[in-house]
């Protein structure tokens, strides 16, 4: 570990005009982690990036790296290397006049910058190609050749713009076991934007969520699938129900939530956020349970009924998709070997039930910047 | 079956071959032949003599007027090149919008407008000696004798080739560089590459092929010009192109046959290290 390479964000905001791309950013990323930001396209993580690489200008706030104020600073002041979304590798020039680029800028002799660009490119298995032209090159071999040009002028941090988003399926998956490798390699902080989960979920130490310039959440992957923060992270990450409750009875420490008229069930009142009205939470489609018919909620159980709109095979599990009686859409994934002895049909009565636990509730302070987000929770 | 295909490709290429043929083959060849006939000052001799030849070589005048055309070529490549190179590079990297960059291109084919004559004539009034620049320095006391080099001189010639030939370097440059990804740009920026280096290392190796086709229409147009030589010239400067007028208004069609045939084989040797020097089928 080189200990170098962590970088912060203070309020930082980026702004087009009248138009803000980036809102109040603060973000601290440790020195050799992973970081990827994540969100939709237009959601100002390429932005953040970009001006974390110097390529944009920073309308307010500070970016810090090593504890230097860095944000007046050119991208090799600050020790940045950037990788492109298309690559950028120069067109006229072969992979090893591309990787040695860095040290020819630097003034390094020609003998001397070949010889450390061929270490680069045996470090990504590129080594047989040094006199190839981008040109001749799939893309994938194209994106090991840009990441050695990245490394080559030995940056503390790797920004990395969409990486894998020219690749096919396949490749893709082969590519981020590669630049996960080399990152734990050489200890370097890599941040990588994305606009897919399952990535971000497969690379990262710490996943930022970010939508319409402002973060939503900063978490470990596990945890930002465990407890999204925000009706927007539940519905971005997929995979997850959004429901609205009411509160009602108390008894002892326990509070009743009503949803959905008919559904209700009963969670501690500790758990309840601050205030009065209407609350919000998600719960994981992999958590429903289906019961053919009516049930009651059983103890620490929350159920509705709802009937079945769509049955869907999707391989390692069942997706199926349920209307309750106000029209709310309630998605569940049953394993494949529990829905073979449930009789299921389209149009069948059931009752979804979950465990209170399985319940996450969203903090009212958050439900205020995702009003925008009005759009159907999706299945993935 | 292949037979049948093939005549139908050549079918097809016929009305190309035809027109080239006409327009291109039987010319040149008819100049070739008529370099090596015989003339006095009535008629035209068939025959197979080289005096055409012998006495274009061995003449002061041809030489002084190659050294001349070459001259003229050179400087104005040299100017229309950083010109053309500077203007395209302004548009394409310099203006954000495509609406200005249509706007700004559409001025600068303005003086396309008007025929090529007209726009050299329109030099004389402004430079002569009592034209409006000398008239303009006199009256500010900046000089006391109108300046002669101004007009009918080397300086004017290679003026009015730079304000005809200008956009012809321009075009293709400005074509190249519209193509180049602006990503890479960033990257040379991003491995810390200061402005300078950019523009060697990055951007001149992606305008070559726009510098080598600007290049080929400003040299072969100069190299092949005799308008603007004898009016910006004045009658006093020769080059080969007005050399080859002369003897045809002298109706010594075989001798400006053979200065055509020699010019010809000069630029089409100036064109074949051009095409040396760049890859023009590569960067295509």
């Amino acid at each position: 570990m080189s200990g170098k390479g962590l970088v912060e964000l203070v309020s930082v905001h980026k702004s087009y005009g009248n138009r803000p791309a980036v809102t109040d950013v603060n973000l601290r990323i440790p020195s050799g982690a992973y970081c990827c930001l994540l969100g939709p396209s237009g959601c100002g993580k390429s932005t953040t990036l970009r001006m974390l690489a110097g390529h944009e200008a920073v309308t307010e706030g500070d970016i810090l790296m090593d504890n230097r104020n860095v944000t007046l600073l050119s991208p090799t002041q600050r020790g940045t290397a950037m990788m492109f979304q298309n690559y950028a590798l120069f067109p006229h020039m072969n992979c090893l006049d591309n990787v040695a680029f860095g040290l020819r800028i630097g003034g390094m002799k020609t003998a001397e910058r070949h010889a450390r660009a061929r270490e680069l490119l045996a470090l990504v298995n590129m080594q047989d190609y040094a006199q190839s032209f981008p040109d001749q090159l799939s893309g994938g071999q194209q994106q090991r050749v840009a990441l050695a040009r990245a490394l080559i002028t030995e940056p503390d941090v790797v920004l990395l713009d969409e990486p894998l988003s020219a690749l096919d399926p396949f490749l893709r998956i082969k590519m981020r076991k590669e630049l996960k490798s080399i990152q734990q390699k050489l200890g370097l902080t890599f941040i990588h934007v994305t606009h897919s989960q399952e990535e971000a979920f497969a690379l990262a130490d710490l996943a930022v969520v970010m939508e319409g310039g402002r973060i939503q959440q900063i978490a470990e992957p596990r945890e930002l699938f465990e407890q999204p923060a925000t009706p927007f992270v539940a519905q971005f990450i997929g995979g997850h129900n959004l429901l609205t409750a009411q509160p009602g009875a108390r008894q002892n420490d326990q509070v009743q939530l009503h949803f959905d008229p008919q559904g209700s069930g009963w969670i501690d009142s500790h758990r309840l956020p601050a205030g009065q009205g209407e609350l919000s939470f998600s719960v994981r489609c992999d958590h429903i349970d289906l019961q053919p018919g009516q049930h009651p909620a059983a103890a620490g159980q929350f159920a509705v009924t709802a009937s079945i709109s769509d049955i869907e095979f999707q391989g390692q599990f069942i997706y199926v998709e349920c209307t309750t009686s106000t029209g709310n859409t309630l998605m569940a994934y049953l394993p494949d070997r529990h829905f073979g002895q449930l009789p299921l049909h389209a149009g069948d009565l059931v009752t979804l039930s979950w465990s209170a636990q399985h319940l996450n509730l969203f903090q009212p302070q958050h439900l205020n910047s995702t009003a925008q987000v009005a759009q159907p929770a999706m299945a993935i | 079956m292949n037979r049948g295909l093939l005549s139908v490709s050549h079918l097809q290429a016929l009305p190309l071959s035809l027109t080239l043929l006409m327009f291109l083959v039987f010319p040149i060849a008819v100049i070739i032949i008529v370099s090596f006939w015989d003339y006095d000052s009535y008629q035209l001799i068939p025959g197979f003599i080289l005096d055409n030849y012998q006495y274009l070589l061995t003449s002061s005048v041809t030489w002084q007027a190659y050294l001349n055309t070459f001259k003229y070529a050179i400087s104005t490549w040299l100017i229309t090149l950083v010109l053309g190179f500077s203007i395209a590079y302004y548009l394409a990297f310099h203006i954000r919008t495509t609406r200005m960059q249509t706007l700004l291109f559409m001025l600068c084919t303005i003086p396309f407008f008007t025929s090529n004559i007209i726009r050299m004539i329109s030099w004389i009034p402004l430079l002569g000696r009592n034209g409006m620049v000398n008239s303009f320095l006199l009256s500010t006391g900046l000089i006391e004798q109108p300046l002669e080099f101004l007009l009918y001189s080397d300086f004017s010639i290679i003026l009015a080739y730079v304000h005809l030939y200008t956009l012809f370097m321009v075009t293709p440059i400005f074509n190249t560089m519209m193509r180049i990804d602006r990503r890479l740009i960033e990257a040379a920026r991003d491995a810390g590459a200061a402005p300078w280096q950019i523009l060697l290392m990055v951007i001149v190796p992606l305008c070559k092929s726009g510098i080598l086709i600007g290049s080929i229409f400003v040299l072969t147009m100069v190299m092949g010009d005799f308008v603007t030589v004898s009016i910006m010239g004045g009658g006093l400067h020769a080059s080969v192109g007005l050399i080859i007028k002369n003897e045809i208004s002298l109706l010594q069609y075989p001798a400006a046959a053979a200065s055509a045939v020699v010019l010809l084989i000069t630029v089409l040797i100036m064109l074949m290290v051009m095409f040396r020097l760049v890859d023009i089928r590569k960067e295509l």
